[in-house]
């Protein structure tokens, strides 16, 4: 498995396979379990690791799967989705502002062979075209992301694939309640056809934050 | 007829036919030659380039619909595959993978050229340009005055003057057509040839009447120069810092980050700071003598700010300095739009106008309070850890 749980000090910790041994992205720590490195999975530094933390399926990103990422950030959460669909599997990562942008390439796409970068705006899918993925990922903090995310399945998620959204309330309204900002955005998901399995609150690693799954 | 395709991709170009590969090479002009071997007439093609040199070798040439090119670049690493530009899908994604790599570092490279700093640079030259048309304009103005004092007491606008003393010239020249078209209202026409007639202005020679002329052309040249500055800060703003001018607007925001040093600056400037920038002097005075420390320093400027009530003034600088900082910091670090900066500004705008709608009432206030009756005590410098700071940002560089 190249996702693994721990039990320490009566919390749940997340380790990923370390796809380039020896290699760090961030400050994570280095373990060997088994003989093997792992690297620790800090939930308050990713959404998605706080939303596994919270109940989302351990397998919605697999070994061997394409995953199209949006808003890559300068890679702390791509690193780990690179290590968990492993060598046979492909993170296309997608940011637009350059100055981070730089710490991914350099930092994740330059070390990791199953990451392609990309400098550019999600709304544009044919800039970073070049096939279907198993899961879409989207954490671009913009008011009209759910259309960016819905723009995007349509042309690179397959039939039957994943879409992870996370959507930041504050970001999309800062007066109304998070729960109706998350509500509205799953109803959005619902009327371009997609099946809303699961929401999940983030707190109290991230606040006012939840991911939505759904599938296409 | 038969028509085939030529698609384009980091590994090369591919020749298709009803969407399958048939063949396939380095470069795009190889397979043109090989359409025309096959006899086909016409081509379509993924990009521009490959347009012309299509026409250039004689084929009809169409651009590939955006919905054909989405089906394509859906499957394009199978294609590159099946069209055996790379023996198998890891080699082909790793083609791409270096290709983008560097193409993501060429546009990061780009973005480090430090374009702030020279927005910084264009926002002085648009300060100094304005301040050499006043008193360039105001020259103008003086010194054609000698001959039609008339004309430019009753004008305004000093740029308009110097425009009609380059094309009109001498106050003898002035007729209704051409004082037409320069925004005059059909009255201030009437005035300006009546006064034309009885002026009490002197003559002017040639010689100098020249010298105005080149000196108002100047005027009209710098003045054009200051717009196309005025537009470059304006698009370069909403480029490099779109939070600072969704909230601050391009003109206030570019003087901020040049009193500040940069967009890096700005955004490690604690709001406190931002709001008092550009009135250091006042500041200073009030450190020294104890006067009261200004409320706003180019955030006066804002539309917001001296359009408000004056009691207002000061807490509407304090949220905009807030807001900016938070929007600097967004800009800098992130790079990224966030409408809700804009938006809580909006909302503490509202909020401030709504509950600070009525004056204070000073006096009333004062009594109230025991201790405070003998006015306001001095004000006091803070702890000096401005100072602290200064030092220890100076070790670590
Ligand atoms: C909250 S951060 C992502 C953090 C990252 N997912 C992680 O967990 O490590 C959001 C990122 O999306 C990027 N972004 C925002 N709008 C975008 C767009 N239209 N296209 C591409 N990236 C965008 C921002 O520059 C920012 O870096």
């Amino acid at each position: 498995m190249k996702l693994r749980r721990e039990e320490r000090d009566g919390r749940t910790s997340l380790l990923t396979k370390n796809l380039v041994p020896g290699n760090k992205t961030y400050n994570e720590d280095l373990l060997i379990r088994d003989g093997v490195e792992f690297r620790t999975w800090d939930p308050f530094r990713s959404k998605l690791a706080a939303a596994i933390l919270k109940g989302l399926p351990d397998d919605l990103i697999r070994e061997g799967d394409k995953v199209l990422y949006l808003g890559t950030s300068t890679g702390t959460t791509p690193s780990h989705v690179s290590d968990i669909v492993g060598e046979s599997g492909l993170v296309v990562g997608v940011e637009f502002a350059p100055r981070v942008a730089r710490e991914f390439v350099e930092n994740v796409a330059r070390k990791r062979k199953n990451v392609i970068p990309y400098v550019a705006d999600a709304r544009d899918p044919s800039s970073y075209s070049l096939t279907k993925c198993d899961v879409v990922y989207c954490d671009i903090a913009q008011q009209d992301q759910t259309e960016i995310a819905i723009l995007n399945c349509r042309r690179l998620l397959k039939k039957g694939g994943r879409l992870l959204l996370i959507v930041k309330a504050r970001s999309i309204d800062v007066i109304r309640e998070p729960k109706d900002v998350f509500r509205e955005e799953s109803r959005k998901l619902e009327a371009a056809g997609f099946h809303v399995s699961q929401m999940i609150e983030l707190s109290p690693f991230d606040k006012d934050h939840a991911l939505i799954y759904a599938t296409y | 007829m038969e028509q085939l395709t030529i698609y384009t991709t980091e590994a090369g170009s591919i020749l298709l036919r009803a969407g399958e590969a048939i063949g396939a090479a380095k470069a795009a002009s190889q397979l043109l030659d090989k359409a025309k071997q096959m006899g086909v007439t016409a081509v379509v093609v993924s990009n521009e380039s490959e347009l012309s040199s299509a026409r250039a070798v004689g084929l009809e040439a169409t651009l590939i619909r955006p919905e054909d090119r989405e089906r394509l670049d859906a499957d394009k690493i199978g294609l590159i595959v099946r069209s055996r530009l790379a023996p198998d899908e890891a080699s082909a994604l790793e083609i791409i993978r270096q290709q983008s790599i560097e193409a993501a570092e060429a546009v990061i490279r780009e973005a480090s050229a430090r374009p702030d700093l020279h927005l910084v640079q264009a926002i002085q030259a648009l300060d100094d340009s304005d301040k050499f048309l006043n008193t360039t304009a105001t020259r103008v103005s003086e010194w054609y005055g000698l001959h039609f004092p008339e004309l430019t007491q009753m004008m305004a606008d000093n740029i308009g003057l110097c425009r009609v003393v380059v094309e009109v010239g001498r106050r003898d020249g002035f007729s209704k057509e051409n004082l037409q078209g320069r925004g005059f209202t059909d009255k201030k026409v009437e005035a300006i040839l009546a006064a034309r007639e009885r002026s009490k202005g002197g003559e002017i020679s040639d010689g100098d009447l020249g010298r105005v002329k080149a000196l108002a052309t100047l005027a009209l040249e710098v003045a054009s120069q200051r717009d196309r500055l005025n537009t470059y800060v304006e698009s370069m703003m909403k480029k490099i810092a779109p939070n600072v001018t969704d909230v601050a607007g391009a003109t206030i925001g570019a003087r901020l980050m040049a009193k500040a040093g940069g967009l890096d600056r700005l955004a490690v400037m604690p709001a406190s700071t931002i709001q008092i920038l550009g009135a250091e002097k006042a500041l200073f005075r009030a450190l020294r003598t104890g006067a009261k420390p200004p409320k706003h320093g180019i955030l006066f400027q804002h539309q917001e700010v001296h359009g408000a009530p004056k009691w207002q003034r000061g807490k509407i600088a304090r949220t905009l300095a807030n807001k900016i900082a938070i929007a600097a910091r967004i800009d800098y670090f992130r790079g990224t739009e966030e409408l809700s900066v804009k938006a809580g500004l909006d909302l503490r705008l509202e909020q401030i106008k709504a509950k600070y709608k009525e004056p204070p009432k000073h006096k009333a206030e004062r009594e109230e309070r025991p201790g405070r009756q003998e006015g306001r005590p001095p004000f006091r410098r803070p702890p000096r850890r401005e100072g602290f700071d200064r030092r220890q940002k100076q070790r670590r560089r």
